[in-house]
């Protein structure tokens, strides 16, 4: 009983470290609501607790609670002063459940996601670790942590933990750790409580997201697809990083769609830490930051005072980013930790020849995702019958930045695919593209439902406050 | 046109309700349901040991019992990196699962295995034992 206690102060103090520095970026910026800001602050907290324990190690300073806490404080005492200024203005935007009422199709959907939700609630937390990756490559590294009370600058600290992926950031292993050391055991199976609340954070923040450019029931909808694909709920339990990234990478992106919209600076620094985050938990980040930057360069291509844009996106961008992406890579080189997968150094003629003869069972792989109902529901005919159907969509502004943002994902994840230097690329394949397709997964859906918006917004089944 | 939409609309919507219920509700091939009820009445170490295997798991622990947290060690008789190999070493950490300088080998189900140099430390039911560096 103590230790759930304990459980729920670490994800309290974690929501807490993410809505201090949330609350102190929005300045006061109305129209976010309660669910919005706390699901955010949750993503928010996890990323930031992660690079603070970076930055503690690389100051050899231990992992202490008190200290950790403590560090948030400015920003904390900052951000009660902003509730504090904003609930006595009134200012604070409220929820509009009004806009569901006496919908049947919306009771059901409300309840088909609850119990999605519960059902990944009590799938995580039956079992301990015990998935592949999230032993080898998380929870053993998270267990080095612990006891050294740090992240071992040392390599010779992870040596004869097997054969994982030593360079994989370590975000997952941290964010255990930080848990760990709040319940005070060593206790893999409750630990296991991040990612359910990754889940509910991720679908939670993309329906507000959404809501920001459609109506309520439409966004709901969409979030409604993301909440029951079957392979996105899977990941929700079994304690991999791939869920995490896929939060920072979409989310990410749709304040970086935002900026474009309203020009609001602190859409710019949301999207740069959680892109940020992003690196901290998976390697992947880089073609997502590299796709960030592409349509960030083509919007600044579009505006007339381009100077200020550069001086926005350098202060409100590039800074953040690279202030938090810059531990993690200290850390690495430090450790010498490099990716054996991908050296274009090591890469020759005939290693480019077999990989690209791979490439028709890869286009049977990926067809046999997009079309199979198992792990996906019909989420990517969808998608692509919105691309072929709607592709006029593109040509306008800003949606068009939404294609091209996948379109230079699709080609870098391609072309890493086409230089892989790992032992067996049928192997690496067959176990990676459905994973690989969870990162799309979420500006997929954000894409699809722009897309649809012009040919739904007029049924009835999308127009508020109305009785069905 | 308008109820052409609204038709397509509610035919999507409605194959993807039917699909989630489907494989919410089927088992998965690893038997997730099945494993969650009987989860469901064990601790935590009744849990790792349903999930390693109630044998394998006990020869681990009584890998952990018979050497010391900075022993370095390898299998024998488990596939190079199997889901098994990998669970014993998480759960055998501090100790160090390594190719070579090893001082200890676990012998898991791989009667009359044997390496010179080395003689049997404990023996854990005939078949699984650990082995010594002399």
């Amino acid at each position: 009983m103590m230790e759930i206690l304990k459980l729920l102060l670490a994800i309290l103090a974690t929501v807490l470290i993410g809505y201090s520095v949330l609350q102190s970026v929005l300045n006061g910026r109305e129209g976010y609501t309660l669910s919005e800001k706390a699901s955010l602050s949750f993503g928010l907290g996890i990323g930031l607790v992660a690079f603070e324990m970076i930055l503690f190690s690389i100051l050899g300073w231990g992992f202490n609670l008190t200290f950790l806490a403590l560090c948030w404080l400015p920003f904390f005492a900052y951000a009660l002063y902003i509730t504090v200024k904003q609930s006595g203005s009134g200012r604070e935007n409220k929820a509009g459940a009004s806009a569901f009422k006496g919908s049947k199709i919306y009771k059901i959907i409300f309840f088909i996601m609850s119990l999605q939700i519960v059902s990944i609630f009590l799938r995580a937390l039956s079992k301990p670790i015990e998935s592949y990756d999230g032993i080898i490559n998380f929870g053993i590294k998270a267990k080095i942590f612990l006891a050294s009370n740090a992240v071992p600058l040392i390599p010779e600290a992870f040596e004869g933990i097997g054969r994982g992926h030593m360079d994989y950031p370590i975000l997952i292993p941290l964010i255990e750790t930080w848990i760990y050391k709040f319940i005070g055991s060593y206790n893999d199976q409750l630990v296991k409580i991040i990612f359910p609340l990754v889940f509910v954070a991720f679908i939670v923040t993309f329906y507000h997201a959404t809501r920001r450019f459609y109506n309520r029931r439409y966004a709901l909808l969409f979030s409604f697809f993301l909440c029951t694909v079957p392979q996105i709920a899977n990941y929700a339990t079994i304690g991999y990083a791939d869920l995490t990234f896929t939060f920072f990478v979409t989310m990410s992106f749709i304040f970086l769609f935002r900026y474009f919209a309203e020009e609001d600076n602190s859409c710019l620094i949301i999207a740069s830490l959680l892109s940020g985050f992003s690196f901290l938990a998976k390697n992947e980040a880089v073609s997502f930051a590299f796709a960030n930057l592409v349509v960030i360069a083509i919007f600044i291509l579009r505006q007339k005072s381009k100077l200020t844009q550069i001086k926005r996106v350098v202060g409100c961008y590039v800074i953040p980013l690279v202030i938090v992406t810059a531990g993690w890579v200290l850390i690495k080189g430090k450790l010498g930790f490099v990716n054996t997968d991908i050296d274009i150094t090591a890469l020759t003629m005939k290693r480019l020849g077999e990989n690209i003869s791979y490439i028709p069972f890869f286009l049977n792989k990926f067809q046999q995702e997009i079309f199979g109902p198992k792990k996906w529901n019909i989420l990517w005919i969808l998608v692509f019958s919105g691309v072929i159907l709607r592709h006029r969509r593109f040509r306008e502004f800003p949606g068009k930045l939404i294609g091209i943002f996948m379109l230079v994902n699709v080609v870098v994840y391609f072309t890493a695919n086409m230089i892989y230097m790992g032992s067996n690329l049928y192997f690496h394949i067959n176990t990676t593209l459905s994973r690989f397709m969870i990162h799309f997964s979420g500006v997929a859906t954000f894409m699809m439902a722009y897309l649809f918006w012009e040919d739904l917004k007029g049924l009835a089944f999308f127009k508020e406050g109305e009785n069905e | 046109m308008h109820i052409f939409k609204t038709r397509l609309f509610q035919i999507c919507l409605l194959i993807w309700l039917v699909l989630w219920v489907i494989f919410f509700f089927r088992e998965n091939k690893d038997g997730e349901y099945k494993d969650f009820f009987v989860l469901a009445g064990k601790n935590l170490e009744g849990k790792r040991a349903y999930l390693m295997g109630e044998g394998f798991y006990g020869f681990v622990n009584f890998c952990s019992q018979n050497t010391p947290p900075e022993a370095r060690y390898k299998f024998a008789g488990l596939g190079p990196m199997k889901i098994e190999e990998v669970r014993a070493i998480y759960h055998l950490w501090p100790r160090r699962a390594v190719e070579e300088n090893f001082e200890y080998i676990f012998v898991y189900d791989a009667k009359g295995f044997s390496e010179e140099g080395f003689f049997m430390l404990k023996d854990f039911n005939g078949s699984s034992y650990v082995l010594k560096r002399k």
